[in-house]
């Protein structure tokens, strides 16, 4: 068994306890959770600082606001709905269209106006936030994704994770929805993996439930070699988020929208260490060099340049 | 410097603990493991209630005539009390039996009481041949029959009821459990009814019964005492004693049967309650017994007392016997939390809740462990058919919670009353179960199941039972049990322990699970 762990930690495999022992905690003091454990406040944030974020058409604060909810539906054919302090991709309601007074969902089921009240009520009462707190309900732009990603994508928006250290982006993986996870971008929702060269934007090699798979389950695309457009600017807004927020070990979700480009939709200050299995490779010898490097790059440019530099695969 | 500290309050700890342990196992002799056979019995009575501002005075019956136990160190704490005490006629309703004539009270009397007040009788059972555990055996007199003293009305449903259950009966043993029967369902029976129409409680229906059994020609005798075993919260149980052909016989009103009385102590005989009190009000008595642990240790507790006479005043022995037995319990909680932070951070389990899976546990020692994981498994599983028939109702989610919660009582009442039909005691105990836990627990399952599938819910859900088992199998273990209550200081040692856990940054077991591909080739 010790020569398990020994092969794991020749890997450079940074585990659940080292993550939240000696990344998590000492980098992300527990002040500057709230900036992104609410979502609204993250949008907030990141907006002012330039950041492109999806529009968000309202917020429901409070059951009484729900009566506003026909008139606001009224006007949107499509929609994302989702709790402000939600983890794990939890309570997100997913709307691609309408259909006389039914909704239809990436699915291709249809949902009522009535069903959506109630989702949203569920959401205000805390079903899906962090210890059951009472909670607010975003209902923002629904991202239509860019085509590059048609073939590889099952009903669902695929995400971009970037795992940025002080700073430096240091890790990315594609995460694309399958059958199975039902449209959700999330791994342990049965979502594919699929890691991401630093250097050149290009995907590599993915993974699903922890065997390599060359092409898309559902699809049966191949999935390497997909280069990432725009990938530098996706990297900026990444490291810009260190800069917002202040979080030393951050996840960033970015998504990529055909008309409007990439969208920062959450920053995650405890994110999944899964991205090690999609690339095939541990974080530890990467965390390591930024912390070496970290005080000599100052600005968004200078740590994704050293990223680019050091991280390609 | 972060490191350092940690180091330091480490070695302290470690230091602290393990310096007192083996002080007291090298120096001062304490026995590493519990003694094999518990002989004495600490039993005390705890009287509270509330003084009016006016003269007090409390009855309440002390130990007397328990055959084959010594009732030894007996103690009466009530500060500012005068105490007497004194033997008193057993009366059944005026009707006495010389043969079993006295009980032996304790009075306790104050000119003026106010406020909460606590009184405390303790006394040490032992055996009388200690060899092994002694049953019970009723005393030889013969006794005589005497007149209920039935008024008028009363004695006209008393003949009915017995005719009509003298001709549906044979002989004794058939005609006693007739009888209890019909006196503890009065409903289907007006003349039952009619005499129990004073008779508050079970105490109450025994009495009468009596009196109904000297109508009968049966000469008997209520008695009223408790079972032996680790308790908190001892109940009393009633007995009857009827004699004939030259012999007595035991009869077990809870179960309704004839049978030779195991563990049992009676406590005292006929109609008088346990205790009684004028000038008071919000009288309340609890029991406990609890296995005699200093008798374990008696010879070392004897020489410290005389080499170190203070060395005892501020160890849990010092408390009183109903305290030690919840220490006993409360000490367990931290073992258990440990348990579940090894499992969690050494091995990588994922459970509900936090500290959920020790609280399952705790319950699991009112019930025992296969009852525990039966119940606990068809509580959850009738609780989320509940909870998934009102998801279709479109609750909001507190009224939701509140609904699962009012199902999961029901259930369990549900449960107790059909198992206590059956003639299961066990089910009984269910009603100890922290419901709140269980509707929460409920609700998180379901919650799981929408959002990750019924795969997921289910895994974490038998994880969690599974942690709860061993939590529950470590923190039952006689030796933990006895170390930790015997050696308090060790928890300075599981501290330094977790603290140094706490700080582990180091694989978990599971991590191999999730890095698998890493270990290929």
């Amino acid at each position: 068994m010790f020569s398990f762990f020994k092969k794991l930690k020749a890997h450079g495999i940074v585990g659940m306890n080292a993550r939240n022992g000696a990344y998590v905690l000492p980098h992300n003091p527990r002040k500057l959770y709230p900036l992104v454990d609410d979502k609204e406040t993250t949008k907030r944030l990141t907006q002012d600082a330039g950041l492109n974020v999806p529009e968000m058409y309202g917020v429901f604060r409070a059951p009484h606001e729900l009566k506003q909810l026909p008139a606001m539906l009224e006007n949107l054919d499509s929609f994302v709905i989702k709790p402000a302090r939600g983890a794990g991709g939890n309570g997100i309601l997913v709307i691609t269209g309408k259909l006389g007074s039914h909704f239809l969902k990436p699915d291709d089921s249809f949902v009522s106006t009535e069903e959506i009240h109630f989702h949203i009520s569920n959401i205000l009462s805390g079903m899906h936030s962090l210890g059951g707190m009472p909670d607010k309900a975003l209902v923002e732009y629904c991202v239509k994704f860019d085509p590059i990603f048609k073939g590889i994508a099952y009903q669902g928006v695929p995400d971009i994770r970037i795992i940025v250290y002080k700073g430096v982006p240091v890790m990315a993986m594609l995460r694309l929805p399958t059958r199975e996870s039902d449209g959700k971008a999330n791994l342990h929702q049965g979502a594919m993996g699929c890691g991401i060269d630093i250097r050149t934007g290009k995907t590599t090699h993915a993974v699903w439930k922890n065997n390599n798979h060359a092409s898309h389950p559902d699809t049966l695309q191949p999935i390497s070699g997909v280069l990432i457009p725009g990938w530098e600017e996706l990297l900026r807004q990444s490291s810009l988020g260190y800069s917002v927020t202040g979080l030393g070990y951050l996840g960033v979700d970015i998504v990529l929208d055909k008309d409007l480009g990439p969208l920062i939709l959450e920053l995650n200050a405890r994110p999944g260490l899964a991205i090690q299995v999609a690339n095939k490779t541990g974080l530890q010898s990467r965390l390591d060099k930024v912390e070496a490097a970290h005080h000599n790059l100052h600005s968004e440019k200078e740590r994704v340049q050293y990223a680019m530099d050091n991280f390609g695969s | 410097m972060n490191k350092l500290q940690l180091k330091l309050l480490v070695g302290i700890l470690l230091a602290i603990g393990l310096g007192v342990f083996s002080y007291k196992v090298f120096v001062l002799g304490f026995p590493l493991v519990p003694a094999e056979k518990t002989s004495a019995w600490n039993v005390e009575a705890h009287v509270a209630f509330d003084g009016k501002d006016s003269p007090v005075k409390v009855v309440l019956q002390t130990l007397n005539r328990v055959s084959g136990f010594a009732v030894t160190d007996e103690f009466f704490i009530g500060a500012g009390y005068g105490r007497q005490r004194v033997s008193q006629k057993i009366t059944d309703e005026k009707l006495t039996n010389e043969a079993y004539d006295q009980n032996s009270v304790v009075i306790w009397s104050k000119r003026l009481a106010d406020g909460k007040q606590d009184l405390i009788y303790s006394a040490v059972l032992r055996p009388e041949s200690s060899d092994e555990f002694p049953t019970w055996s009723p005393p030889q007199d013969i006794p005589e029959l005497r007149d209920p003293q039935f008024a008028e009305a009363e004695g006209v449903a008393a003949n009915a009821l017995i005719s009509r259950i003298g001709k549906e009966s044979a002989d004794m043993e058939s005609f006693v459990p007739l009888l209890m029967q019909e006196l503890q369902n009065p409903k289907k029976n007006s003349n039952a009814a009619y005499l129990l129409r004073n008779a508050k409680n079970s105490r109450g229906i025994v009495n009468v019964a009596v009196r109904l059994l000297h109508l009968a020609g049966i000469p008997a005798q209520s008695v009223h005492g408790i079972t032996l075993g680790t308790s908190s919260d001892a109940r009393i149980s009633h007995w009857l004693e009827l004699y004939q052909d030259g012999a007595w016989h035991m009869f077990d009103v809870a179960k309704g049967v004839f049978s030779t009385p195991v563990k049992f102590v009676p406590w005292w005989r006929g109609d008088a309650p346990l205790a009684e009190i004028t000038g008071g009000k919000d009288l309340q008595v609890s029991l406990s017994v609890v296995p005699d642990a200093i008798d374990a240790m008696k010879n070392v507790v004897d020489r410290i007392e005389t080499t170190h006479p203070t060395f005892f005043d501020y160890s849990l022995f010092s408390l009183p016997v109903q305290a030690q037995a919840t220490y006993r319990v409360i000490l367990l909680i931290p073992i258990g939390a440990i348990l579940l932070v090894f499992l969690r951070n050494v091995i990588g389990f994922s459970t509900f809740g936090t500290f959920m899976p020790v609280l399952i546990a705790l319950s699991f020692r009112e019930t025992q462990l296969l009852w525990g994981v039966g119940m606990f498994s068809v509580v959850i599983m009738l609780g989320l058919g509940v909870r998934l028939y009102l998801e279709h109702l479109k609750l909001l989610l507190v009224p939701r919670l509140a609904c699962v919660l009012i199902t999961v009582v029901l259930l369990m009442a549900g449960i107790s009353v059909v198992c206590f039909k059956l003639g299961i005691p066990r089910g009984v105990s269910v009603s100890l179960f922290p419901m709140v836990i269980l509707s929460m627990t409920i609700e998180r399952i379901s919650v799981m199941w929408d959002e990750m599938g019924a795969g997921k819910a289910i895994q974490q859900a038998v994880a969690s039972m599974a942690v709860a088992v061993l939590a529950y199998l470590v923190m039952t273990n006689s030796y933990v049990e006895h170390l930790f209550f015997v050696f308090p200081e060790l928890f300075l040692v599981l501290l330094a322990l977790t603290v140094l856990l706490g700080r582990y940054t180091g694989y978990r077991l599971l991590d191999l699970v999730r890095f698998r591909t890493f270990l290929r080739g």
